[in-house]
């Protein structure tokens, strides 16, 4: 909303007081300017960011309001002459549908004469950012700007009958508007229409046949409040917003309608002559603004200030509120012009606005002490970006916003969970529509944006969350991890051949520390994974929570990266319970929402107290054994850690220490070794007794294997 | 002192070894050494020179040794250190240390505050992001066709279970106010199934968010921190005193706050709260419009159209809430001037934090 200081001037004394001044009146108050701008003539626009509440702050005279309400001075609105309503004597209107327009008034004016309007008037709609048309527009529309109140005048000659109906219509009907568009409007829009049909979109656009033209001379001057949910519709609808159903939106005042036609009929008789034959005022819908109770108690409690009660009603008056004092407290009438004030809060807000918040202290609130669970999720997700932070990873956040190209890249096949989609209706870009059911591809855009800046190495994750469509009204919220290690310098950390798959498998720590679980890692099937190098990380026997292991050389060629077969290592995995929402949408009743889940409630293993250590001195052992490539560490480890072996418990730890492929080792096979501490929690072991268990689990491992010792 | 002893001190300076040293002794006080020699001069010297000249040759004796058991002293430990000595290094070659990776600048700032927050006894809370038209609406006191509503470009969403046309009945939420009805809720259907009073409230509520809006300053998703306190007694000068302190915290203890009207539908009053310019001090600059004050975040008396919604007494329980954009007080904190840069996953910005 554009507002000139000068027009301002017209209604409120600014002699002392600056543009600048005004603009900072308005803000503290309510009506926020956003930037003055200086004019040629030495006038100064205000540029007011008006909130949707304050339909009533969309006027010059309303603006005025504020500041005379803020500076306690005069308010001087302009007089309008006043006429006999003439209702019935050659036009009529009727309202079919009394609860979409609660009031309509209509002025006839006879001999009139286009031109263009004065030279003050056109400057004053061009510095309000309304483009002069003739004398009668531009007249409707400086009173929309004075007043606050859509004004319409459509050429009397053109309308057909003698009745203007408003109504919405049951079936679906066609008009032309002004600017020359035909649009067809779905049932339930409102119309005005005239005998013959619709001659305007209520509240939105007039018709092009009954506009007004250099060559009208009768004009017919609608004034009227419609229902802002219903022209906010047909605004939407028709993608049609104007300056009226901008404000119809927003409840204009319809305490003001007639006074406005009477504004612009006195405007028009001055500018562009003719003369008033006819006054219509129907008003069927009667507005009666409900009084509300206010107590000076209940204020001082509110705003934590106490203001006097003459300062109460004098600010409350000033806005134009009528206030009744009763032995406890006021009964308060909003004007018509304040719809938006309903409850005693409301007006709360008007006496702390005018009142000023500067001028209410502030003071640190006094709260009973009581014990807070910071949730165990949120301090574990801490430490976690901790954990990753210091084995040098760096954490991104993506857009939830995806593609389904995804699937496309990493060949996740049909009915698989992650295709299970939710839908954005209306997204930004148009192949971005989906939301993300899994983090690596983005952790893979990151990655090739990164190399293409020139990155050699890349080592990032992202915590976030997932949404799947199961079916029912709210989607499945998962929180997930994703972590990408990319290393193209080919330096090898550390001797294993495979050592990007050992090393993102290393990364699992800091997070099963944090989900207290123990992961089991199974052979994958995950297409987009390297089949030899990865893994699905599950719980229990099927329960699969994430994966792991090396991008298969194919997917990693598609990603179109300098190097040939980069070494990409990946891992996802879910963290905590889903967030499953079973609410259906509803409006009043007992909340279906689940109970908030802190970190993994079910299969938890907290590690609950300590476990006693052994005072005895351990005896140590290492067994280094020569088996077929496919035997794995772990059936090994659990050879050794047999029951039936060591029924004494007397093994305390055991530790692969070595994994070897290569020279001294026949081709197909590879060297393990394992250290294994021997220790009693009862007694000093005899070196004798361990060399006896110790040969009988060589014996066993070997046996079982079919391997052979290490020489 | 004596030619003898002056002779060995001598040819004491030139030894540098044990070995050369065991040679030097051997040469004096061996069996056949220089003592040894002069010691055999004494029969064929005159009886009255002999006491003397005997005499002398024992102290020169016992010079000579004890000099030697203290050269040998320092040899060996110089000999020691000798052997334990490493190569020497070059101090400036920078230490073995794995290189921390960084931190989402969005991370950061939401951990500062909920710092700041749960210091003060505030809890953490979450909700879906997800979100009904009716928790991120209608119970905020945004009703269907309010112009309210325009306020935030709304991105609604569509699954298998409402793919029906017109308005979708979901949303991914436009801000993290949901959370506030969705906690209120539950406390009150817990209070009506314990039969226990509604308990104060004071929590955040930290995440995503999402407008359908994307230029050098919005972005399409971003992430507030929205907080509630409900309790009997609160006032809009508790509002005033909470966020006043929270942002010098933040943003430095001499940094003005200023409250002014504002419009939420699920507050009132509502305010907007400015904090003095941080780039020009209050002077007026590019980043302030000129106006040396930053918009920094929303709040607000709840409004008892909302605790109506949820269930409570308005006429009992007073409260605030407030809800800010961690973005914009990253961006205030590191001068970052395009939004962008958060979701890029450029690691030459990220690693910078």
């Amino acid at each position: 909303m554009l507002i000139s200081y000068n027009w301002l001037k017209e209604y409120i004394d600014l002699t002392k007081t600056s543009p600048a001044e005004v603009a900072d009146i308005l803000t503290m108050s309510g009506l926020e300017v956003e930037s003055l701008n200086k004019q040629g003539d030495g006038d100064v626009i205000l540029e007011l960011n008006v909130t949707p509440n304050r339909a009533d702050g969309l006027s010059v005279t309303g603006v005025a309001r504020d500041v005379a309400a803020v500076l306690n001075k005069e308010l001087k609105l302009p007089q309008t002459e006043a006429y006999e309503d003439t209702e019935g004597a050659g036009f009529r209107v009727d309202i079919i549908d009394t609860n979409l327009c609660h009031r309509y008034c209509g002025i006839v004016i006879n001999g009139i004469k286009i031109a263009a309007s004065p030279d003050w008037m056109q400057n004053r709609l061009n510095a309000s950012g309304i483009r002069p048309i003739n004398n009668v527009v531009d007249i409707t529309n400086y009173v929309l700007l004075e007043f606050g109140q859509p004004l319409h005048a459509f050429d009397l000659s053109k309308l057909r009958g003698d009745t203007i109906v408003v109504r919405a219509d049951d079936k679906p009907q066609a008009i032309t508007t002004l600017d020359g568009v035909e649009r067809t409007v779905p049932a339930g829009t409102l119309l005005i229409c005239d005998a013959a049909g619709p001659v305007a979109l209520a509240g939105v656009m007039g018709g092009q046949s009954s506009a007004v033209t250099d060559a009208t001379t009768d004009i017919f001057i609608e004034s009227a409040w419609f229902e802002p949910a219903s022209i906010r519709v047909t605004s939407k609808l028709t993608g049609l917003r104007s300056e009226s159903s901008f404000r119809f939106e927003r409840q204009t005042d319809i305490g003001g309608v007639k006074k406005a036609a009477l504004r612009a009929a006195s405007l028009i008789m001055e500018h562009c002559g003719g003369r008033v034959s006819e006054l219509i005022d129907y008003y069927p819908n009667k507005y009666t603004a409900p009084p509300i109770v206010l107590s000076s108690e209940k204020v001082q409690k509110f705003l934590g200030v106490e203001i006097a009660e003459n300062e109460i009603e004098d600010i409350l008056s000033r806005l134009g509120f009528k206030i009744n004092r009763r032995v406890n407290d006021y009964l308060v009438t909003p004007p018509s012009f304040r719809r938006d004030i309903e409850l005693e809060a409301d007006l709360i807000e008007e006496i702390a606005r005018i009142y000023g918040y500067n001028n209410i202290p502030a003071v640190m609130p006094e709260l009973s002490l009581a014990v807070n669970v910071v949730s165990d999720k949120y301090r574990k997700l801490a430490e976690l970006r901790h954990a990753l932070r210091y084995a040098g990873f760096t954490e991104t956040i993506n857009y939830s916003f995806t593609t389904t190209e995804d699937f496309t890249l990493l060949d996740i096949p049909e009915g698989d969970e992650r295709r299970k989609v939710v839908t954005v209706k209306n997204p930004l870009q148009k192949d971005y529509n989906i939301l993300r059911t899994f983090l690596l591809p983005s952790l893979l855009r990151n990655l090739k944006y990164n190399i293409s800046l020139g990155a050699k190495e890349v080592n990032i994750y992202e915590i976030g969350t997932v949404f799947f469509d199961v079916g029912a009204d709210f989607p499945v919220e998962q929180l997930k991890l994703a972590v990408l290690s990319y290393s193209g310098r080919g330096k090898k950390l550390y001797s294993e051949p495979a050592e990007h798959f050992y090393r993102i498998k290393g990364l699992l720590e800091p997070v099963s520390g944090i989900r207290y679980v123990n992961y089991k890692l199974r052979q994958s099937n995950e297409g987009f994974l390297d089949s030899c190098q990865s893994a699905d990380i599950c719980i229990g026997d099927s329960d699969k929570v994430g994966f792991l292991g090396l991008l298969s050389a194919e997917i990693a060629a598609k990603l179109d990266m300098i190097d040939d077969k980069p070494d990409i290592a990946v891992f996802e995995i879910d963290l905590f319970e889903a967030r499953r929402e079973t609410a259906q949408r509803r409006i009043h009743g007992a909340a279906t929402f689940p109970p908030l889940k802190g970190a993994g409630q079910t299969r938890r293993v907290e590690p609950l107290g300590y476990k006693s250590f052994s005072k005895y001195p351990p005896i140590e052992r290492d067994i280094a054994i020569v088996v077929d490539d496919a035997c794995q560490s772990i059936d090994i480890l659990n050879l050794i850690k047999a029951e039936h072996l060591d029924p004494g418990h007397l093994i305390e730890s055991v530790e692969i220490f070595d994994h070897y492929k290569g020279k001294n080792i026949p081709e197909g096979k590879k060297s393990l070794a394992f250290h294994i501490v021997y220790r009693s929690n009862e007694r000093t072991l005899v070196e004798s007794e361990i060399d006896r268990l110790h040969a009988e689990i060589v014996n066993y491992v070997t046996s079982k294997t079919g391997g052979a010792l290490r020489a | 002192m004596t030619a003898l002893q002056e002779l060995f001190l001598k040819e004491l300076e030139a030894v540098t070894s044990t070995a050369a040293l065991r040679e030097l002794r051997s040469r004096y006080t061996g069996k056949n050494g220089i003592i040894t020699g002069e010691l055999k001069k004494l029969p064929s010297l005159a009886p009255h020179e002999r006491a003397s000249f005997g005499k002398q040759i024992n102290i020169d004796k016992v010079f000579i040794e004890e000099r030697l058991k203290e050269y040998e002293k320092q040899l060996t430990s110089k000999e020691i250190k000798a052997k334990l000595s490493r190569d020497p290094v070059d101090i400036t070659l920078p230490g073995y240390y794995k290189k921390p990776g960084g931190r989402h600048p969005v991370t950061l700032v939401l951990a500062e505050i909920a710092e700041i927050f749960v210091s003060m006894g505030f809890s953490i809370e979450e909700g879906p992001e997800v979100e009904s038209d009716y928790y991120n609406f209608e119970a905020l006191n945004i009703p269907k066709n309010h112009p309210a509503r325009d306020m935030q470009d709304t991105f609604y969403i569509e699954n298998s279970a409402n793919s029906h046309a017109g308005e979708s009945a979901f949303v991914l939420r436009t801000h993290t106010s949901p959370v506030q009805v969705r906690v209120m809720e539950k406390c009150v259907e817990e209070s009506r199934s314990n039969g226990t009073p509604l308990p104060p409230l004071r929590f955040i509520a930290p995440g995503k968010v999402y407008r359908c809006d994307s230029d050098i300053s919005h972005s399409p998703m971003f992430h507030q921190v929205e907080g509630l306190v409900v309790d009997k007694n609160i006032s809009f000068s508790h509002l005033k005193g909470l966020l006043e302190g929270f942002l010098r915290r933040v943003f430095g203890p001499e940094v003005p706050v200023r409250l002014r009207p504002s419009f939420f539908p699920f507050t009132e009053p509502s305010a907007e709260v400015d904090m003095g310019c941080y780039f020009c001090k209050g002077a007026g600059c590019r980043v302030c419009k000129g106006t040396g004050w930053i918009e920094i975040m929303g709040a607000g008396m709840v409004d008892p159209r909302v605790f109506k919604a949820v269930g409570y007494d308005a006429d009992k329980y007073g409260g605030f809430a407030f809800g800010m954009g961690i973005e914009r007080i990253a961006s205030l904190k590191f001068g970052i001037d395009d939004i962008r840069l958060y979701y890029e996953g450029d690691l030459r910005f990220l690693r910078q934090f």
